[in-house]
């Protein structure tokens, strides 16, 4: 790989990492500071040297000031004691990180700890954990010449969790152990408790693409040689127990193939120039988001395409404009792979219309504030409910030019919702509504074919009121898992009106911040949904989201929310 | 991972799971994001570039109806090999005649084919690039069909394994040819990381720096691998270069999530950078027992913030890279990743470092170059971190310079030569070397000549610049090189044309050279011989002086005998030359050789002084090709 392709594979990487550092905290040293402490034990023994980590809540947060905030951390003293100091009033995740030791329970997507939602100056005590040895999983994956099979990736599964692709892979706090070295050894630590099936390998028709690579594959292999998650072997792991030789002999690898084509104008049958493509596995598990692969070659004079790497099975691609603006939409073109290249697959793309028009910031006066409809990204997306590929212009989302003036190209006639969002910056800004010609629309707009729509006005809401919230649980307690969420929708006559979520801490608190004048809709709501890899919780049915109006005025709003847990559960009957 | 100059090595073990771990903070995020995005159709909070962002767009989008048992499998779309270098298409209809294969075996160094193997072909001309991926079959065998005509880079990824000679990094190859590429499995490194207790290092991130090449020389280039210790506090560094390392680590797990709490690293077994104890790995074999007993001392800290052209003005997904070298050998430190634009933050910081001599640089590369912007850099800076924290330092992002040019052939009238390797002009690579105290170019440093035989490097930083060619053909020869400036007004006198071989190119920030001419002549000589005498020394540079009247730079060149004192000059114009050999300096690794002399004015003079007196003279007329001639070595040679 060239340098600059990594230094632009780390840009693009590293810029949603939540670890960007700062020398210099984000506000000034106030006596507002706030402070979190405890104490890690294990066995009822104080567990020294480990860090406790202070995650900003990237779930409430834009991820830009979540990012933007330095993370906090502090290791445990010798009597298993650790202080965060100078932490920001927020939402965060305190989290202990021992990699060895795990939480008796793991939290959403393998972030173990408790969420906190801490004030100006708050000094919270009290934030204790207490750890269990991980279990480990170690063995040696070889090919079927009995040779190592070096840097191959192992997948590591709780036996019985729904979700295929729910594999600890990316929820696990050390992504590297899942790697083989180079005598094909792997070693997986800090493991939970349970049941785990492993695997190697790339599955045909999964829903996996092969990334920038061709030709072999190594077929889908659970331990000890099974081809189906159904056959494999169940692991048990036991708190602190190694589980040793989970040795994969993998077969013969496996050829993929190539689907090459064209991309065409539908109408004059004229190739399209610098195109990429974007392809997906078209899986008949309907709840499979699937992987998806994008091009690296642009199409050439001739419009011709070829996709590389391909497992047997159905996929749909479509067009996309990466470097230019292009006034192309297309529909996905559908095939399939059974056992040979794909060629002459034809990619038909039309020529749409365009939605221009102009974004404004109201409830703010000072240019700086006003300046930010830069920040402002607008995109155009059809109503219709075709095939499932969506058209993904990077074009159709221009950022807003510093006038606030924005055009949206390419546009598919029919129906077309326009969708203004906030990306970047720090200044908290709200959907408020779309106007067309003055008068306030649904945000919902019928395009003829090539037609060009002007007018448009996207009202942008800038908003620094606070909702300070409680919830309350009545009949009943929570289990210590729990996760859940208070998102506020702002009731405006366009759907469109902008909505911020926060998490409800340990103590039942949540804080909404950014929030315009106006009146809200607050949803309570369980975020089990989401875990993948927990086990249900309690019961396994879920309390049935709360709803509540509140008027939020300028500076502040006090709200509580009270969860009856003796109401019925959704999924009773 | 660090590469020597103008090539490329294979993304490292360090690059991967570095790369690695941030995808997977960067799933979790975004699951959390898709969650969101799925449930409350919200605002997007991303702060993804475009194209990620479209990513998750599409999943979302995708995922819609699937609420209950969210599945993700985020592809990591972007963990490609990809050709970002600001892809324009090939734009140019190429005849399809001009196309062609390139195809090729790899192979261990036993001789086994390589089965399965990514095979990865690279060429960069202006501002397109083409990347190819292929990979081996039963046999080890590769073919990349419908190439436009060029000379290729040629990569061959072998989980575990290191090319078996430097020469398959830095040869290019022709449309039409066929390759052989050797690999060899790499050495290893493992030990056992503990903190000052004695109690083991859990999820330490355990560096390995090459500091020394086979031969014991400072590489110069730095070359770095790491690894993470398991439970047990155990590592394993594998896939190395045959050299010597220095081996640390900067402390536990805490260290990697938080480089705030980074400790100064110790190097084995419990030592400073100073008295590190050297690692010799050969290739194919593991050194064990490489512990570390980690002192976890206060590390010093780096930090300042970011002046100039900071914010991209449309786009708001190029952030700032910033990068911490070492100064000495350009080992990559650490690096980070500021958005100033997203997240309203104007600073840098790096922890954990120890006393010592460091440069500093930062570089916002811009996504889409279809904005009309540029892409902008700071000079690198040099920081001398001695007992305490170094703060406060300005990096001023300055506009980047670009270089554009016409290559020529000059028609000739001489039909008589022999060829047997005909060129065209699309297969010369071009590189540009910084003349400066470090060579390295940032970014694309080798070129092409498109199918108009113009050619173009981009995003350059500040500074003196020299150019090479690479030849495809053995009867071309490279005559001019030069550039001339445009008259500011209709009625300036037009400027001198400026010898570049001469003076080089000075860029100022910002600058857009163009109307660069390289002229390539027909009829080039060939010289090879030996080196004749007693008690050789190890290694000898032969150069080629013109004698003749006009010192013509462009004619001067330099190469290291081999062991048995051959030497081969090839592409030299015809006319009159002294030889002179000169030994090479100890300290001087065969992969980082010195700036050629003719580099420096100073020095040029000097050799052609000794050159004349020495006064071994030879003639080289068009298209000679001298097989054997001899130079007596002198043990009274320059030093």
């Amino acid at each position: 790989m060239t340098r600059l392709a990594r230094f632009l594979l780390c840009t693009i990487l590293c810029s949603s990492v939540t670890n960007v550092l700062f020398a210099q905290t984000e506000k000034p040293a106030t006596a507002s500071i706030a402070s979190i402490s405890g104490r890690i034990t294990f066995d009822k023994q104080p567990l020294p040297g480990v860090t406790v980590a202070l995650e900003n809540s990237t779930l409430t947060l834009g991820l830009a000031q979540a990012s933007a905030r330095r993370p906090v951390s502090a290791k445990t003293d010798n009597d298993g004691r650790y202080r965060l100091v100078g932490i920001a009033a927020g939402q965060y995740l305190v989290s202990p990180r021992a990699m060895a030791y795990v939480l008796p329970v793991e939290g959403m997507s393998g972030r173990t700890g408790k969420s906190v939602n801490i004030g100006d100056g708050e000094q919270l005590e009290g934030m204790d954990f207490t750890l269990v040895k991980g279990g480990v999983i170690t063995g040696k994956i070889t090919d079927h010449l009995d040779r190592p099979v070096i840097q191959q990736r192992v997948n590591l599964r709780r036996a019985g969790a729904q979700g295929n692709t729910a594999a600890l892979l990316f929820s696990a706090s050390n992504y590297f152990m899942f790697e083989t070295d180079d005598r094909g050894m792997y070693r997986l630590f800090g493991l939970q408790a349970g049941l785990y099936t492993l695997s190697v390998g790339e599955g045909a028709g999964a829903g996996t693409i092969m990334i920038g690579r061709t030709g072999k594959y190594y077929p889908l292999t659970f331990y000890p040689n099974a081809r189906t998650e159904k056959e494999a072997k169940v692991i048990e792991v036991t708190e602190g127990g190694e589980v040793t030789d989970i040795d994969i002999k993998l077969p013969k690898p496996e050829k993929s193939y190539e689907a090459r084509g064209r991309i065409i104008d539908a109408s004059t049958g004229a190739p399209l120039v610098g195109m990429a493509l974007s392809y997906r596995p078209v899986s008949n598990d309907p709840t499979s988001i699937g992987a998806m692969g994008l091009t690296q070659e642009r199409t050439n004079a001739q419009g011709e395409f070829v996709l590389q790497g391909l497992l047997p099975g159905k996929y749909a691609a479509t067009m996309q404009a990466m470097e230019t603006v292009s006034e192309y939409y297309s529909d996905p073109l559908l095939f399939e792979i059974h056992d040979n290249d794909a060629e002459g697959l034809e990619l038909k793309a039309n020529r749409g219309g365009s939605i221009s028009g102009v974004v404004v910031i109201e409830g703010a006066t000072d240019p700086a504030i006003l300046k930010r409809v830069i920040d402002v990204r607008v995109s155009a997306n059809p109503e219709t409910s075709g095939p499932s590929m969506p058209t993904l212009n990077f074009s159709n989302n221009r950022s807003t030019n510093p006038d606030g003036t924005f055009r949206i190209v390419g546009v598919r006639p029919g129906k077309n919702r326009i969708n203004p969002f906030v990306s970047g910056g720090t200044t908290p800004l709200m959907v408020g509504r779309i106007e067309r010609d003055g008068v306030e629309i649904s945000g919902s707009l019928e395009l003829t074919t090539g037609e060009q729509l002007t007018g448009i006005r996207v009202v942008m809401l800038y908003g620094a009121s606070v909702v300070r919230g409680q919830v309350n649980v009545v009949n009943g307690t929570l289990p210590p898992d729990a996760r859940w969420v208070v998102s506020a929708r702002r009731i405006s006559a366009s759907s469109r009106g902008g909505t911020r979520p926060a998490q409800v801490d340990a103590r039942g608190k949540f804080v909404l911040e950014g929030l315009a004048p106006g009146e809200y809709e607050l949803v309570l709501s369980p975020l089990s949904e989401y875990v993948i890899v927990s086990p249900p919780t309690s019961s396994g049915s879920m309390p049935r989201p709360v709803r509540q109006k509140v008027m939020v005025g300028a500076g502040e709003t006090p709200v509580t929310i009270t969860l009856d847990l003796g109401e019925k559960k959704e999924g009773q009957q | 991972m660090k590469t020597s100059m103008n090539e490329t090595i294979t993304v490292g073990l360090g690059d991967a799971k570095r790369l690695g771990a941030q995808a997977s903070r960067l799933l979790r995020v975004s699951e959390a994001i898709l969650a969101h995005v799925v449930r409350e159709n919200a605002e997007e909070k991303a702060i993804f570039p475009p194209r990620m962002r479209a990513s998750l767009h599409a999943l979302a989008a995708g995922g819609t109806p699937a609420l209950p048992g969210l599945r993700l499998l985020l592809a990591l779309i972007f963990l490609t090999v990809p050709s970002f270098a600001q892809t324009t298409p090939e734009s140019k209809p190429a005849a399809d005649n001009k196309r062609g294969a390139i195809t090729g075996k790899v192979i261990a160094d036993d001789g086994q084919p390589l089965v399965g193997v990514g095979v990865y072909l690279f060429r960069a001309t202006g501002d397109r690039s083409i990347s190819r991926p292929a990979a081996t079959d039963e046999e080890g065998n590769f073919r990349v069909n419908d190439l436009p005509t060029g000379s290729y880079r040629i990569n061959a990824q072998v989980n575990g394994y290191v090319p078996a000679s430097r020469e398959s990094l830095t040869q290019r190859y022709r449309v039409g040819e066929s390759v052989t590429i050797t690999m060899i499995k790499g050495g290893a490194i493992t030990g056992k990381v503990y903190d000052s207790a004695g109690q083991p290092l859990v999820g330490a991130t355990v560096n390995a720096q090459r500091v020394r090449d086979e031969a014991g020389r400072s590489s110069g280039v730095s070359v770095s691998r790491d690894a993470m210790s398991d439970d047990r506090g155990v590592y394993r560094i594998y896939g190395l270069q045959a050299g010597s390392y220095v081996v640390y680590t900067n402390g536990g797990y805490g260290a990697y999530y938080d480089d705030g709490i980074k400790e100064a690293p110790t190097y084995h077994p419990a030592s400073t950078r100073d008295t590190a104890q050297e690692v010799s790995v050969s290739t194919a074999v593991a050194v064990t027992g490489i512990d570390i007993r980690h002192r976890g001392e206060r590390g010093l800290v780096v930090s300042g913030f970011f002046s100039g052209l900071v914010e991209a003005k449309t786009d708001n997904s190029s952030g700032i890279n910033v990068q911490l070298t070492q100064a000495a050998t350009g080992a990559s430190v650490a690096q980070m990743y500021v958005n100033p634009r997203s997240t309203g933050k104007n600073a840098f910081a790096f922890y954990g470092l120890a006393e010592g001599e460091y440069e500093l640089s930062a570089r916002r590369q811009l996504f889409n170059r279809a904005s009309g912007e540029e892409s902008t850099a700071s000079a690198p800076r040099k920081i001398s971190v001695k007992s305490s924290d170094v703060t406060g330092i300005e990096l001023k992002l300055l506009p980047l310079a670009s270089i554009a040019g016409r290559i020529v052939l000059e028609p000739s009238d001489k039909q008589d030569c022999v060829i047997t390797r005909r060129g065209m002009l699309e297969e010369i690579s071009l590189t540009l070397q910084r003349d400066e105290a470090d060579t390295r170019t940032i970014g694309n440093a080798e070129t092409a000549p498109d199918e108009k035989s113009e050619f173009a490097w981009q995003d350059l930083l500040v500074g003196r610049y020299r150019l090479a060619a690479k030849l495809p053909s053995e009867h071309w020869y490279l005559k001019a090189m030069t550039w001339t400036a445009k008259p500011t007004t209709a009625k300036t006198p037009p400027a001198k044309p400026w010898d570049v071989a001469r003076q080089g190119l000075d860029l100022k920030a910002g600058e857009k050279l163009t109307g660069l001419m390289l002229t390539i002549a027909e009829g080039a000589a060939e010289l090879r011989g030996r080196i004749d005498g007693k008690n050789l020394p190890p290694r000898l540079r032969v150069h080629l002086v013109p004698a003749e009247k006009d010192d013509d730079v462009l004619r001067y060149t330099e190469v290291v005998a081999k062991s048995e004192g051959a030497f081969t000059f090839t592409h030299l114009a015809p006319g009159k030359y002294w030889l002179l050999t000169r030994f090479v300096p100890d300290d001087e690794s065969d992969e980082r050789p010195a700036k050629p002399v003719a580099w420096d004015t100073e020095a040029r003079v000097k050799l052609r002084r000794e050159a004349e007196a020495a006064n071994h003279t030879v003639v080289l007329t068009t298209c000679q090709r001298v097989k054997d001639h001899t130079l007596v070595f002198s043990s009274t040679v320059g030093k």
